[in-house]
């Protein structure tokens, strides 16, 4: 269901975001580091969930993630790249409004809005 | 074994159709059409490793981009590079890459020369990273490597070039995924070759030079091509210069005859000509000491005093040396100076230390005084025979050459060294050996008899030389039966079954370079193991073979210079002999007078003529007797009875010290010229800085002297000389890609074997005594350091922070003997003197010797005796028995 | 040709009215002329007047010594000479830093270029000295000037920006890796 082969079976009701997290937390520990893609995209995607999950979110990430996924499919050496973005593209695809909620308690929270001007350099 | 393949395959690159050499890979394919297909991690030099994504191309009937770094090109391959899908993909791997790099660039020394930026002002590329870049602590790695790792994209290639060119292993990537930062082997600082390979190969600035730190920026800089002055191997330098300050040193990829490697020496030693301990003005001697003069008055002074002194004792009373660190130019002008200003054959040059042995021995069987194979020969030769080469420290390049011939292509490794086989931080080549011998330099002589008696009684003797000089094949079979295995066993420690099996392997090889080095040719006995060396190879029909061959390596970056330019006393320019005919009339022709028939005095017996008051007057060039020769000779003593000491220095060296005038010259990196390299290739020199003070080029001190004598030698600059050396040796310096090797000469040949080897078969077919060792000393022996060259370097601050000083290296075995770690200070001491220096512990010194480098090795001369070879006047004193002890 | 054209042309009355202004100005006398330097005019908010080294808030010389204003100057008026802060390894800075101001066309390029701010146009105007050597200025003469003409300072820039957490800092103070 979420990617490299393995059936992962939660419990419904699972915060499908946070389990994305763990899974992508997974992959950039276990990403060898030799390709570049494989290499930056899985920490940025950790740390880009990291913040969706802590609700300091904003609505531009998701497409960021949907882009960065993308990016990193079939440019990697190894499959390992493509099964990593795996978890993240099928709960993006699926379960799109749980993100979309967190997000969007984020921003209501105004816990912290990153200014997009001051920070893309 | 390289497959020098002629097929050929037709693709097409963004619909240019090209048809390349098969096994190209896409990228280099690209290039040969103009496409710049934007890479990191891809080097030609090294294996693909495919790890920056970068150079992703799009392949018809290939449904994934594919990486045109490891993709072969293959017939009827269509490949894109210039689509969308192909652009979008590089510009989000640039993200990527640029997701963690820092924005450095204001104060990264690449800045203006890194590929990272440059693909990212292709790309316009932007980036939607907002998170924390990740950091890493800045660890102390090298006095003269600076790292940084935030900058570095993961590329791998510094790592792959320490080990897949260097063979050193000095680098490795530690960490996994984002946290992979490159690192040093072990808890300390960088201690490696410093042969600044990553430095230069790295694509951005994560690894760069901390000898030129912020000093420059690229578009500053002015770039003059010239050559090395370093060693003989002759590596091609681009000295960066800013405003006449030596700035940096590199060499571009594929550049010269080292293809853009370099070593420590070259990459590092640059800034020895900017010493400021430099001679920069004329000094004369007034009333005991040397006081500062205007060349006029030193000009003057010494014109006068050789025109008195020759009227008064004759041009025998002259003599000179010359150093083979001078271009072809000066070492032609310097012998035509001494032969027709003075008319005396009494002249020298550094190539007497070691190097005549090599071309002498080549003269004697070969017919040439050069090598008649190629740098491209080692590479792609399936057996290399080392003997006594110390090939990492005397000729890291000629090094690198053959440890691409074994690891690149497969070759048969061989090696006769006085060196142990083991890990160190730097590279070994008995390591990558297949077979190796490891031997003291006192009994090399042995091993290559060993070698010859193995090749006789296996059978090995090629057919066609048994037929051809059965006369010879037969003496050198009654010679070495003479020889016993027990008694070659007990010289070097090697069984016969080993020698057989090294004999069989160097039978068995097809194209069979055998290489002498340093340790060997300045050795006891030399000349004689150079010509049983060739024995060796014209037996096992090696020697006239195509791609086969025996290559003595020179040791100062123009000793075949001087050897060619006739700057030794027994040899014309053409390295022909003073009393060969032909070359007589053809020189007396160019130089409009005959030149001086007499045999001339070499190095040493110049010294003993002076010292008996029959030379008054000595003309140095850059040459340092009293400095590198043992005090038994007494060459101070002999040089301070000389009523007239010309040096012409660029530093106040012990024998300048003595001079009655010494003239500031001017070092390579301020005069344009040619060097013949080891292998006979001549290169341009081209000046990249102003000379120094008031120094000049030696030939235009050499030249102005004649015209104060009254007859002058007058050129308007070094090219007018090298016009007439073409007049005097037709087609030298021929500058091009590759020197056309002359061939071994079969006249030559024959006049070997049927007769030349009569002379002294019976005294080089004898064992070399066996070197007695009393307990409680070893055999210490002076060495060359891979990161000095002569004194020259030790005036280099890069190189003296490798290397500051000198340490008596020792096997741990002996170390233990002697109660000695590193770092304890130990007494050397036997009949003639004694030295205290300090110990380091040193794997790969054999057990029984002990090393300490010549560049430092003022003071531990006085241990060294010096014997004199009978045929080619070689100096021995590099080895010398010592007793050790502990001190405090 | 009318009546009305034929009087027009013979008082003419064209000229007049394009010398209206002029004559207004010859009837109602009002001098624009400053009495400089008595009198001062008010300069235009972006006004690029003499050139000037900043520091930042603690005192420390903002410029990292990156030649890129010598790169950028049309009219080579910059020199730099860089090098490592002595006492700070690895932090970058200009060991020299030399203004030709005789040939300085205020163009701005250097300002625009600099990565860091580290130069400013001041709205200093008054240089004319009798000796042209006086323009040429050294490093302590640019940050003296920054100093008198820019009393509010910068922060480090490193604190300021959360992805530009490293820029050239001395390795001890390196900040650590976040977690
Ligand atoms: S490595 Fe290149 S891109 Fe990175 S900081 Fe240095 S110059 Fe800039
Ligand atoms: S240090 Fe340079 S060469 Fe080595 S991996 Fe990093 S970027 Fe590549
Ligand atoms: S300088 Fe040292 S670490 Fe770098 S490539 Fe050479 S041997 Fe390896
Ligand atoms: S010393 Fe020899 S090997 Fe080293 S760079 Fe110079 S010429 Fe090349
Ligand atoms: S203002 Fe223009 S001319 Fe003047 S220093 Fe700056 S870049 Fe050069
Ligand atoms: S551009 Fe700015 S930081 Fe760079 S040298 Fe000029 S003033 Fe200094
Ligand atoms: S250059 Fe091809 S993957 Fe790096």
């Amino acid at each position: 269901m979420l990617g490299s082969g393995g059936v992962t079976v939660m419990e419904e009701g699972t915060d499908m975001v946070w389990a994305a997290l763990r899974l992508m937390e997974f992959f950039y520990h276990e990403s060898c580091g030799k390709c570049s893609p494989c290499r930056e995209g899985s920490s940025w995607l950790v740390q880009t969930m990291r913040r969706i999950v802590a609700k300091r979110g904003q609505m531009e990430d998701l497409e960021t993630l949907v882009h960065l996924c993308k990016n990193i499919e079939g440019r990697t050496v190894c499959a390992f790249g493509d099964a990593s973005v795996a978890p993240i593209m099928s709960t993006l695809k699926h379960w799109r409004p749980e993100y979309v909620a967190l997000i969007q308690a984020a921003e209501a929270a105004n816990l912290i809005k990153l200014e997009p001007a001051a920070a893309r350099h | 074994m390289a497959t020098t393949t002629t097929e050929t395959v037709r693709l097409t690159i963004d619909g240019i159709p090209i048809s390349v050499p098969k096994g190209t890979l896409v990228i280099e394919a690209a290039r040969r059409v103009g496409v710049m297909v934007p890479h990191f991690c891809y080097h030609p030099k090294l294996k693909p490793d495919a790890n920056c994504r970068m150079c992703l191309v799009e392949v018809e009937k290939m449904p994934k981009l594919q990486t045109s770094c490891s993709t072969l090109a293959t017939e009827g391959m269509a490949v894109r590079t210039a689509t969308t899908v192909v652009h979008d993909a590089h510009k989000s791997v640039l993200e990527f890459i640029l997701a963690n790099h820092p924005l450095d660039c204001p104060v990264c020394d690449q800045g203006g020369k890194c590929d990272l930026q440059d693909f990212s002002h292709e790309y316009t590329a932007t980036s939607r990273f907002i998170e924390t870049k990740r950091i890493f602590q800045k660890e102390y790695f090298s006095p003269l490597i600076e790292t940084q790792m935030n900058r570095c994209v993961q590329c791998l290639r510094c790592v792959r070039y320490c080990d897949e060119v260097m063979d050193v292993k000095a680098l490795a990537p530690v960490g996994r995924g984002t946290m992979t930062e490159i690192k040093s082997f072990g808890a300390h600082p960088l201690d490696c070759e410093f042969c600044g390979g990553c430095v230069q190969i790295c694509p951005v600035g994560a690894i760069t030079s901390r000898l030129s730190m912020y000093e420059y920026r690229p578009w500053m800089l002015k770039r003059a091509d010239t050559v090395c002055t370093f060693c003989g191997d002759g590596c091609q330098i681009t000295v960066q210069t800013k405003d006449q300050e030596l700035i940096e040193v590199n060499s571009a990829q594929g550049a010269g005859r080292n293809s853009g490697d370099l070593c420590a020496r070259g990459f590092f030693g640059f800034h020895a000509a900017s010493h400021p301990s430099r001679v920069t003005h004329p000094l004369i001697r007034r009333n005991g000491v040397l006081v500062e003069a205007t060349w006029e008055e030193a000009l003057e002074f010494v014109a006068e005093q050789t025109n008195r002194l020759k009227l008064a004792h004759g041009p025998h009373a002259f003599g000179g040396l010359i150093t083979g660190r001078c271009t072809n130019e000066e070492l032609y002008l310097f012998q035509k100076f001494m032969r027709l200003t003075i008319g005396t054959n009494n002249l020298d040059s550094s190539a007497r230390y070691g190097h005549v042995n090599g071309v002498q021995a080549m003269r004697m069987v070969q017919g040439t005084h050069r090598w008649t194979v190629t740098f491209e020969d080692i590479v792609q030769a399936d057996v290399l025979l080392l003997v006594g080469t110390n090939i990492t420290e005397a000729n890291p390049i000629t090094g690198l050459k053959v440890k691409e011939a074994v690891k690149k292509h497969g070759a048969t490794l061989l090696t006769i060294e006085a060196i142990q086989a083991a890990v160190g931080t730097i590279s070994n080549i008995s390591n990558l050996s297949e077979q190796h011998f490891c031997v003291a330099p006192s009994q090399f002589g042995a091993a290559v008899l060993g070698l010859l008696k193995a090749v006789v009684e296996s059978n090995y003797v090629d057919s066609a030389i048994s037929q051809r000089a059965s006369d010879y094949v037969l003496a050198v079979s009654q010679a070495v039966q003479q020889l016993t295995w027990n008694d070659l066993a007990l010289d070097t420690g090697i069984s016969r079954e080993s020698f057989v099996q090294m004999a069989a392997a160097l039978t068995g090889g097809r194209r069979v370079v055998a290489l002498a080095g340093q340790t060997l040719l300045r050795s006891q006995g030399s000349y004689g193991i150079c010509l049983n060396l060739l024995d060796l190879l014209l037996l096992t029909g090696k020697l006239t073979a195509q791609g086969c061959g025996f290559a003595p390596l020179a040791e100062e970056n123009n000793d075949q210079g001087a050897v060619e330019m006739g700057a030794v006393a027994a040899l014309l320019p053409g390295a022909l002999d003073l009393t060969d005919q032909d070359a007589r009339t053809q020189i007396a022709r160019v130089w409009k007078e005959d030149l001086p028939l007499a045999a001339g005095a070499t190095l040493i017996e110049m010294i003993d003529r002076a010292q008996a008051g029959i030379i008054k007057g000595l003309f140095v060039i850059g040459e340092n007797p009293v400095g590198s020769l043992p005090p038994q000779i007494g060459a101070k003593e002999a040089l301070g009875k000389l009523d007239l000491l010309v040096c012409q220095e660029l530093f106040l060296t012990e024998t300048a010290e003595l001079a009655h005038v010494v003239l500031p010259a001017a070092s390579a990196m301020e005069k344009a010229g040619t060097f013949t390299n080891t292998e006979g290739h001549v290169q341009a020199v081209r000046p990249a800085i102003d000379p120094v003070g008031d120094s000049r080029p030696d030939w235009e001190i050499l030249s102005a002297i004649s015209v104060f004598m009254g007859a002058p030698l007058e050129y308007s600059e070094a090219k007018e000389i090298l016009k007439e050396i073409r007049a005097v040796i037709p087609g030298y310096g021929s500058l091009g890609p590759s020197p056309i090797p002359p061939a071994v000469d079969r006249v030559a040949v024959d006049r070997y074997v049927n007769e030349g080897y009569r002379q002294d078969l019976t005294t080089r077919y004898t064992l070399p005594a066996r070197a007695m060792r009393p307990e409680g000393t070893v055999q210490l022996g002076l060495v060359q350091s891979l990161f000095h060259s002569g004194k020259l370097s030790t005036h280099s601050k890069g190189l003296l922070q490798i290397e500051p000083s000198g340490f008596l290296q020792m096997n741990p075995v002996d170390a233990a003997r002697f109660g000695l770690e590193t770092g304890d200070r130990v007494r050397l001491s036997n009949g003639r003197g004694e030295f205290t220096t300090t110990a380091k512990v040193f794997d790969r010194v054999p057990e029984g010797l002990a090393w300490f480098p010549d560049h430092f090795a003022q003071a531990a001369l006085r241990l060294f005796d010096c014997a004199v070879d009978p045929d080619t006047k070689v100096p021995y004193c590099r080895t010398a028995s010592v007793s050790v002890m502990k001190t405090t | 040709m009318t009546l009305k054209t034929w009087i027009k042309t013979i008082t003419l009355y064209d000229l007049l009215v394009g010398m209206k202004t002029t004559m207004s100005h010859m009837l109602h006398y009002k001098p624009i002329t400053l009495q400089y330097p008595h009198e001062k005019r008010t300069l235009p908010d972006n006004y690029r007047g003499m050139l000037a080294l900043l520091r930042y808030e603690d005192g420390t010389e903002k410029c990292v010594g990156c030649d890129l204003c010598e790169a950028a100057c049309p009219s080579r008026v910059i020199r730099v000479v860089s090098a490592e802060v002595p006492g700070e390894p690895t932090k970058r800075y200009s060991k020299e830093y030399y203004m030709d101001m005789t040939r300085c066309l205020f163009c701005g390029l250097c300002v625009d270029a600099c990565p860091v701010d580290a130069l400013g146009m001041t709205r200093e105007f008054e240089w004319s000295v009798y000796d042209k050597r006086q323009l040429h200025l050294n490093k302590e003469q640019l940050l003296a000037i920054g100093d008198r003409s820019f009393p509010v300072r910068e922060k480090q820039l490193e604190l300021q920006h959360p992805n530009v957490a490293f820029f050239n800092v001395a390795f001890k103070h390196l900040p650590q890796k976040p977690g």
